[in-house]
């Protein structure tokens, strides 16, 4: 059913974000049924305002198409971006400027859903995460 | 061999030495600031490396020994006047000093010599548990 939303809590911030079905139906759909997820987020080192969770959540929806195997892959992300690396099974949350980086350089991701409103307080928040380590973050379906 | 530093974090020390002769001005600036407390305070682009909270401005006016990617203790000195930003630098691992715009060459100023296994697990935690108090002095 298109037009689902998420809640993302970061730290005690919460934010709703739309589920990108069109672009990655297969993602979003293993995503949603495996909601809720929580975990201890850290701040990326690689990837600029962004950071990404720690515990492996696997949602196998590669196209089968080579080099990636990954759903509607992309290398660029917007503030409010919620994007899904398949290869570490990890999410990342882009709160700024962001590139989805390793050591090799800018990754392919799929984008899986997009922060509606207002993004500065949790914004605010996630950048308390290069000040103060680890913080608890939740994804849930949105009622 | 340039002078004697040494890196102290969560009760490690580490040995380290001043590129002074590829990076005279730079590291003479670094070694009057001597000795440094300060905090690590992770990076967002350049991978496994901290710098310092503080600012240490030092008018070199040019990059000394430049370079962009980095191996684990390695030092580096960077500044970014209209950020606001005159940082030291320091890798546990894999680096490549970036920003939003990209690559930046910044200046090499030394390497820490000592047990680098131990100082790099000691800063994989930094991300999970926060910046931590670090001291840079002279040695020897």
């Amino acid at each position: 059913m298109p037009g689902r939303r998420i809640e993302i809590e970061l730290d005690g911030v919460v934010v709703t974000a739309r589920l990108l079905e069109e672009t990655a139906p297969r993602t979003c759909a293993l995503m949603w049924a495996a909601l809720p997820y929580e975990d201890r987020v850290t701040h990326a080192k690689w990837s600029g305002q962004m950071f990404h969770t720690n515990t492996p959540i696997d949602l196998p929806a590669g196209d089968g198409m080579p080099p990636f195997d990954i759903e509607s892959p992309c290398a660029f992300q917007a503030p409010g971006d919620v994007v899904y690396y398949r290869p570490a099974k990890e999410f990342a949350v882009a709160y700024g400027d962001a590139q989805f980086c390793w050591q090799t350089g800018p990754l392919f991701v799929t984008p899986v859903a997009r922060i509606e409103g207002d993004l500065a307080p949790f914004a605010r928040k996630a950048e308390e995460l290069v000040w103060n380590g680890a913080r608890r973050f939740v994804i849930r379906r949105a009622e | 061999m340039g002078r004697a530093i040494a890196l102290e974090i969560d009760g490690l020390v580490v040995p380290g030495v001043l590129f002074d002769e590829k990076a005279p001005r730079t590291c003479a600036g670094v070694w009057a600031l001597l000795p440094i407390e300060d905090r690590t305070i992770p990076v967002r682009w350049s991978g496994a490396a901290w710098r310092t909270e503080k600012n240490y401005p030092l008018a070199i006016g040019e990059v000394e020994n430049p370079v962009t990617v980095l191996q684990a203790g390695d030092l580096i000195y960077y500044d970014e006047p209209r950020l606001d930003l005159f940082k030291i630098g320091v890798a546990y691992g894999r680096a490549a000093w970036r920003d939003f715009a990209g690559d930046l060459t910044v200046a090499h100023v030394g390497r820490l010599t000592g047990d680098l296994a131990a100082f790099s697990r000691i800063c994989e935690r930094i991300v999970l548990d926060g910046p931590r108090p670090v001291r840079l002095r002279r040695a020897g």
